[in-house]
């Protein structure tokens, strides 16, 4: 317990660092490179109109005087209004975080789904042709640009058959496309890495025991082998959870106007909405520091070797 | 024993004398990859992108940047009054398709080549350094390392095209900063079991100075894997420019690049699917072909792998 816990104070002083690092880049970027006055006036505004609205946001003072500021209302959760929509900034993300979640789980559940048992049966079998038809498209899955696989379904199912919506949000007619497009990437790498740890665990000894006890087949591999493979796997899973999270949905999100944190991003950064920005790679920083300690914790969960220290 | 000794030095001498000798590790790469036929197809796909990016202006058969709007939306295969074949058809400007995705290949290199260039320099000097010296310089460096790894990347690298702007130096720039991390871990991985290695304290012995230690004793070993690394970043990198180009944060018109062009025919697609099909199939293949040579150099470098071959991208973002 002690251990735990000394652990998790490191865990926390380093996502601070984390989050802290991320905040000075995206204001360095935003405050240092250009003008964010000239960038949020309309274009037609003359060079004093800047001027006064850069006095009045405090974009003349030195940039760490600014940090500061900006910083001292940040950690309460003010980061001003969004330029754009004269609104709070964080309340706008907060809204679309339950609809990227969605997405991103629905489309993480669907890659597991598909890959463990396809993985197992190729791992089963190596080199027949079930094992060879599963590598080449798991290869294709990591292969593909999702924003087009997106386009490719969309003018398959939605524009030809009907059968599903191209854009939305509501219904699970409206999540299937992009959470399919979403998965095919993290659904190819899982199932190469089922294959591959499962073919490392059929030929240990402890498998021989295990079928020697008079174990049944299925469970043999179930209960033994793919307990045993399941780490590789599992970290593989949450890793590609992050980096979805982290960013990788604006593309798919943007194919299917899915409105989640994603397309808020874009809108973002097309109407050149600084605050909205910021707001925005704060809340993604948060979540991806989140993630990883949940990857710590399941990780010491399911392999007793690893103490979290 | 003498006479052993002399038997093995004519069997050098001949060896060396080979004219061929320089070139047997080549040759029998070659030979390894012609028996294994995945490897084979995907070289080829490398090899036909690479020679259409180079010899663009050569092969390509019209202008990839200006097109007769009186021709506009023509189908695969569409021949015009003057008896010119617009064989991939032609774009909403009535652009030749089939130069565009010439055109569009020349992009997709430079990108990516240009940064594995700057991330693997960067990243491996990192790595070695911070393998070789260890105690403060390694706890700083692979902090920084870590710290940027947990940072959204794709997030930052769009806020960042934002503020400076995009365009094809802008996107390496941008994909390097968010990409040397990975050598630096990888080379410092490999440079901690050397720094070990008898033949380093040899070296240090009679008198090498840490730059020629890094450089001539250490740098060989980590040729291979980086090498391997190298390429599957490759493929990341290709797949990462043509999502930016897609997002309007990459290639700018009139330039031609693969995403850039899905994002113009998106709005076409249901009346003329080809605008999206055909770069779309180009970026897939290029991206199968890098990651099955990939695979192909992982195999050849650790033949323990070869049992498995799985391919597997293991790059990461």
């Amino acid at each position: 317990m002690v251990r735990i816990s000394a652990y998790f104070i490191r865990r926390l002083l380093q996502s601070i660092l984390v989050i802290v690092g991320v905040s000075i880049v995206v204001f360095v970027i935003t405050r240092a490179i250009g003008d964010p006055a000239r960038m949020s006036m309309p274009l037609q505004a003359t060079d004093e109109q800047v001027e006064a609205y850069a006095q009045r946001m405090g974009f003349r003072d030195p940039l760490p005087v600014q940090f500061w500021n900006w910083a001292k209302k940040a950690v309460r959760g003010d980061f001003g209004d969004s330029l754009w929509q004269r609104e709070p900034a964080l309340g706008l993300v907060l809204e679309r975080v339950p609809a990227t979640l969605q997405l991103c789980f629905t489309a993480i559940i669907l890659a597991l789904g598909a890959s463990i048992p396809l993985g197992i049966l190729a791992a089963l079998r190596p080199r027949s042709w079930l094992d060879k038809l599963t590598t080449s498209i798991s290869l294709l899955g990591v292969c593909i640009p999702d924003f087009w696989l997106g386009l490719m379904l969309i003018l398959l199912f939605a524009v030809s058959i009907h059968l599903f919506f191209t854009s939305g949000y509501g219904t699970p007619r409206h999540l299937i496309l992009p959470a399919i497009t979403l998965a095919a990437r993290p659904w190819g790498r899982i199932t190469q890495i089922v294959r591959s740890s499962m073919m490392d665990e059929m030929h240990r000894t402890y498998m021989m025991t295990a079928r020697a006890k008079g174990l049944s087949e299925q469970r043999v591999l179930i209960t033994h082998a793919l307990k045993n493979a399941s780490i590789p796997i599992v970290t593989l899973a949450a890793w590609e959870l992050t980096r979805m999270l982290a960013g990788y949905t604006i593309v798919v999100e943007t194919v299917f106007a899915w409105p989640g944190f994603g397309q808020l991003a874009m809108h973002a950064i097309v109407e050149r909405d600084l605050t909205l920005i910021q707001a925005n790679v704060f809340v993604v920083a948060l979540i991806v520091v989140a993630m990883n300690i949940a990857i710590d914790f399941i990780y010491a969960t399911i392999d007793p070797r690893v103490r979290l220290e | 024993m003498a006479e052993g000794q002399l038997a093995l030095d004519e069997r050098a001498v001949a060896y060396v004398e080979d004219p061929l000798w320089r070139w047997r590790g080549l040759i029998r790469l070659g030979r390894d990859l012609l028996r294994d036929k995945v490897a084979l197809v995907g070289a080829l796909i490398v090899l036909t992108v690479v020679v259409s990016a180079l010899l663009a202006p050569v092969i390509s058969p019209y202008d990839p940047t200006s097109g007769h709007i009186g021709q506009r939306l023509e189908a695969p295969g569409f021949v015009n009054e003057k008896g010119e074949r617009y064989i991939l058809g032609t774009d909403q400007q009535g652009r030749d398709v089939l130069s565009r995705l010439i055109y569009g290949a020349r992009v997709s290199l430079m990108v990516g080549v240009g940064v594995i260039a700057i991330a693997g320099t960067v990243g491996t000097a990192a790595g070695l350094i911070s393998g070789y010296y260890g105690g403060r310089v390694d706890d700083l460096i692979m902090r920084i390392v870590d710290t940027q790894t947990a940072f959204p990347g794709l997030l930052l690298a769009l806020v960042i095209i934002t503020m400076i702007g995009p365009s094809a130096r802008n996107i390496i720039i941008v994909l390097s900063i968010n990409g040397w991390m990975v050598f630096a871990r990888i080379t410092r991985g490999i440079m901690l079991t050397i720094r070990e290695k008898d033949y380093i304290d040899a070296a240090r012995l009679i008198g090498a100075n840490d730059f020629r230690i890094i450089f001539r004793h250490a740098f060989p070993n980590l040729i291979s894997p980086t090498l391997t690394i190298l390429t599957l970043e490759l493929a990341r990198i290709i797949l990462a420019e043509a999502s930016l180009s897609f997002l309007g944060l990459g290639i700018q018109p009139p330039q031609s690049s693969w995403g850039l062009m899905i994002a113009d025919g998106r709005d076409y697609i249901t009346i003329a699917s080809w605008l999206v099909t055909f770069p779309g199939l180009s970026i897939a293949l290029t991206v199968f072909g890098v990651m099955t040579v990939a695979n192909w150099l992982r195999t050849v470098a650790d033949p323990e792998q070869r049992v498995k071959a799985a391919p597997a991208g293991t790059g990461s973002g």
